[in-house]
């Protein structure tokens, strides 16, 4: 008899370690005029922002829930904490970082990225940042990488801000953008000055410790003409009984020419929402290219759009989505071709075990003015028990003739043909099995620095056990 | 008359972009009953003017059914039921007016059921078929084609739900818009669980001659079953421009070769008919005879 040869669950131990928190640090639960107000004094606010969150609670409160996606019943907004004071202000020297906090990076290997490969770093604990730096030589490039709310306050950048918050995705987009609008807090703004090109990259990453609270973390980068970055955030928390949220965004400005790749490895813990939004406006020329890892969450909404607007500008997003017990991952890409000549990738692979379910979804437009554009999308879906759960939801809406668009689409399992022809090789059944999953998540991890590709294997630790007959 | 929700996609997804379903007025004239079962004859063809069901149920012996759907305004229901063992072609071939169709397919264990539908001129035509494969080894075979122009609207969902062990469907979906033709193809395959050895295939290639059309193309799966094979494509665009430059070196002026690629594009889907009776009148009112001369 033919024992199934079994891949383990993502490993995640080293995630779920936790620090108590203060209590007195905790605004109340719930979403309220009240709580933006004091949210708002908190972090002294400008008046223009404190008018922006009041505006979008009141969208959020008449906006209903998405009709389409994964069920978020579990989740109460009434008990969800959108603001934790934090026990330090934001460093720039990490020395000064407190212990509890500096520990947790460590342990998640974040200094030690940043003095071996990184061009700059930040790291948020909870609501705030709480450290931040940048080398030497890439400031005095002109790059600017700090957090939101310094260069909020800062003359220099309060009304490149200003002019760009939220601008790409406003509150009005859905309920969960409205109440990002209303709660925000955290996050980086990276402004890259014309010409200039980063050649390692900058990272942030977030860590949501608190218990039942969520992380609205906004993160705004600019590129001008013809610059070049490589921006990489992480995000993790360990894992409680009491349902968390993320609800952050992401807005990218992609000048004439530059190149921006925005690379993310999100692994919440199993009683997470990640209802995420990340939006990129592309100029003439421009690229942006998405390497997303999902492994993380109880449910994701997660689907980068990039809105291609200049003549040539092109986009390439390429996805791994990991559902085990217990996960409803809902990911995929949306690309809006808005200019002649433009051009679209998405690649992605799913993977569903132990009655985990994961969603494509995806979204190509191509408008009347966007002639001669190119578009492709490839999925691919593997099933590796019979309890699980696999679906995949493309659309397209074409809107020009003079356009080329392709789509192709796969499910099903490890293919036994494969299998027979390997070991046919020499190799064992179990070990044949183990290199088809590994190369089937192969495109991805080679799109990803080293090191988390390194992550990223150790995540799917894709064990194989059992015996062959 | 009422409104009602219409070719709802099984799987709905973002709101903004108008595919999770389509409301439409429904008629409340007094639909006739036409019902074919096991004729004798090898071709059977009703002409539909008028709303209708239809209810087909197959023998033995196999049937092609022909549909000419051609009415001002039409609501047709057409309920397929493929015992086990039985093999049923329908070809519905629909033209003109304002037609809200719908198809419910039922297939036992072996049981074969080919459909083809052709979609010429369609004022304004929404089209939905569900086929419940829940026979073991059961196969689902469609050939679906549109010529759309002018201000034609064309709404189509096939639904196809595989339930039984070593299930088979192929779907080839071919079509051409012109001028402000606008189309929507929501094409599912659900693969349920228990349907163990199921296979499924979709198709679409669709050509755009106009730069004002519009075309939206929702090919999704659903996968509640580790071992099945499932699989969809969809190519949309222009003519490639080396077919063009081919042809041109050929003496072939480029109007007419747009022409004959649009009308190349449809004859792959009017050959499955398989009444040749049938594919004439298509073929004419394709104007492919006219070209062919």
């Amino acid at each position: 008899m033919r024992q199934k040869t079994q891949v383990a669950d993502i490993d995640r131990s080293l995630y779920d370690f936790r620090y108590d928190e203060d209590a007195a640090d905790f605004l109340n639960s719930g979403i309220t005029p009240e709580i933006i107000r004091e949210i708002s004094e908190e972090k002294n606010d400008p008046e223009w922002m404190r008018e922006f969150r009041l505006k979008s609670l009141e969208i959020y409160s008449r906006m209903k829930m998405p009709v389409w996606g994964p069920p978020v019943d579990g989740l109460d907004m009434r008990n969800i904490v959108t603001y934790i004071r934090p026990k330090s202000r934001m460093n720039t020297d990490w020395n000064n970082v407190p212990a509890h906090i500096k520990e947790t990076f460590e342990r998640l290997g974040i200094p030690q990225a940043e003095r071996e490969s990184l061009a700059g770093v930040g790291a948020q604990y909870d609501s705030e940042l709480v450290y931040h730096n940048v080398r030497k030589e890439v400031a005095q490039s002109g790059v600017v990488y700090t957090d939101l709310e310094s260069a909020m306050h800062d003359p220099k950048y309060a009304e490149i801000i200003r002019m760009h918050f939220m601008k790409l995705v406003p509150p009005g987009d859905h309920k969960f953008a409205a109440l990002h609008g209303a709660v925000w807090s955290g996050g980086s703004f990276v402004y890259v000055p014309a010409g200039v090109k980063l050649e390692i990259p900058l990272q942030s990453y977030f860590r949501l410790n608190a218990k039942g609270a969520g992380q609205f973390e906004h993160t705004l980068i600019i590129l001008e003409e013809n610059s070049d970055l490589h921006f990489i955030e992480g995000c993790s928390a360990p894992k409680y009984y009491e349902a968390g949220l993320h609800a952050g965004c992401v807005e990218l400005y992609v000048g004439k020419g530059a190149k921006l790749r925005y690379s993310t490895i999100e692994n919440w813990s199993k009683n997470m929402y990640n209802l995420n939004t990340k939006r990129a406006l592309v100029e003439e020329g421009g690229r942006i290219e998405w390497v997303s890892g999902s492994f993380g969450s109880h449910v994701s909404y997660l689907y980068p759009m990039s809105i291609l607007n200049g003549r040539g500008a092109s986009a390439e997003f390429t996805g791994i989505t990991f559902a085990g017990e217990g996960q409803n991952l809902d990911t995929g890409a949306k690309i809006v071709h808005n200019a002649p000549e433009t051009s679209s990738h998405i690649d992605t692979k799913s993977i569903s075990k132990s009655g985990g379910i994961s969603t494509f979804r995806s979204a190509v437009t191509v408008h009347e003015n966007a002639v001669g554009s190119r578009s492709s999308v490839s999925c691919e879906s593997l099933m590796l028990d019979g309890i699980s759960r696999s679906d995949t939801i493309p659309a397209m809406d074409i809107r020009t003739d003079k356009c080329d668009i392709g789509h192709e689409a796969k499910i099903g399992r490890i293919s036994d043909d494969a299998v027979f022809y390997l070991m046919s090789r020499g190799m064992d059944e179990q070990a044949a099995r183990a290199m088809i999953v590994s190369g089937f998540a192969g495109n991805v991890s080679k799109e990803l620095p080293l090191e988390y590709a390194v992550e990223m294997n150790n995540l799917i630790r894709l064990e194989m056990t059992g015996a062959v007959g | 008359m009422a409104a009602k929700q219409l070719n709802l996609l099984p799987a709905p997804t973002f709101s903004w972009l108008g595919v999770n379903g389509t409301e439409r007025e429904i008629y409340d004239d007094v639909a006739n009953e036409i019902t074919v079962s096991g004729c004798e004859d090898p071709v059977k063809r009703i002409t539909v003017d008028a709303s209708a069901n239809v209810k087909v149920s197959g023998s033995q012996n196999p049937q092609l059914v022909v549909m000419h759907i051609n009415a001002e305004h039409a609501a047709v229901q057409t309920a397929v039921c493929a015992g086990a063992g039985e093999t049923i072609k329908l070809v519905q071939i629909v033209s003109g007016g304002t037609n809200i169709l719908k198809l419910d397919a039922e297939l036992a264990d072996n049981a074969s059921l080919e459909l083809v539908q052709i979609y010429l001129n369609t004022a304004d035509a929404v089209s939905g078929a569900e086929i419940r494969m829940n026979g073991r080894k059961s196969v689902f075979t469609s050939y679906i084609g549109y010529n759309l122009t002018n201000d034609n609207t064309l709404d189509i969902s096939l639904n196809i739900v595989q339930n039984g062990k070593k299930s088979e469907s192929n779907t080839t979906v071919r079509g051409v818009l012109r001028e402000h033709a606008k189309k929507i193809f929501r094409g599912t395959i659900d693969f349920r669980n228990g349907a163990v050895g199921a296979c499924g295939t979709e198709q679409e290639n669709v050509l755009l001659l106009d730069e004002t059309v519009v075309n939206k193309t929702v090919p999704v799966i659903l996968c509640a079953e580790e071992d099945v094979a499932g699989s969809h494509g969809a190519t949309i665009g222009q003519i490639d421009p080396k077919h063009i430059f081919y042809m041109q070196s050929r003496g072939i002026p480029e109007a007419q070769i747009y022409e004959y690629l649009a009308q190349s594009q449809l004859g792959s889907i009017v050959r499955q008919i398989g009444d040749a009776e049938t594919e004439s009148g298509v073929s004419r009112m394709l104007g492919r005879e006219t070209a062919d001369e």
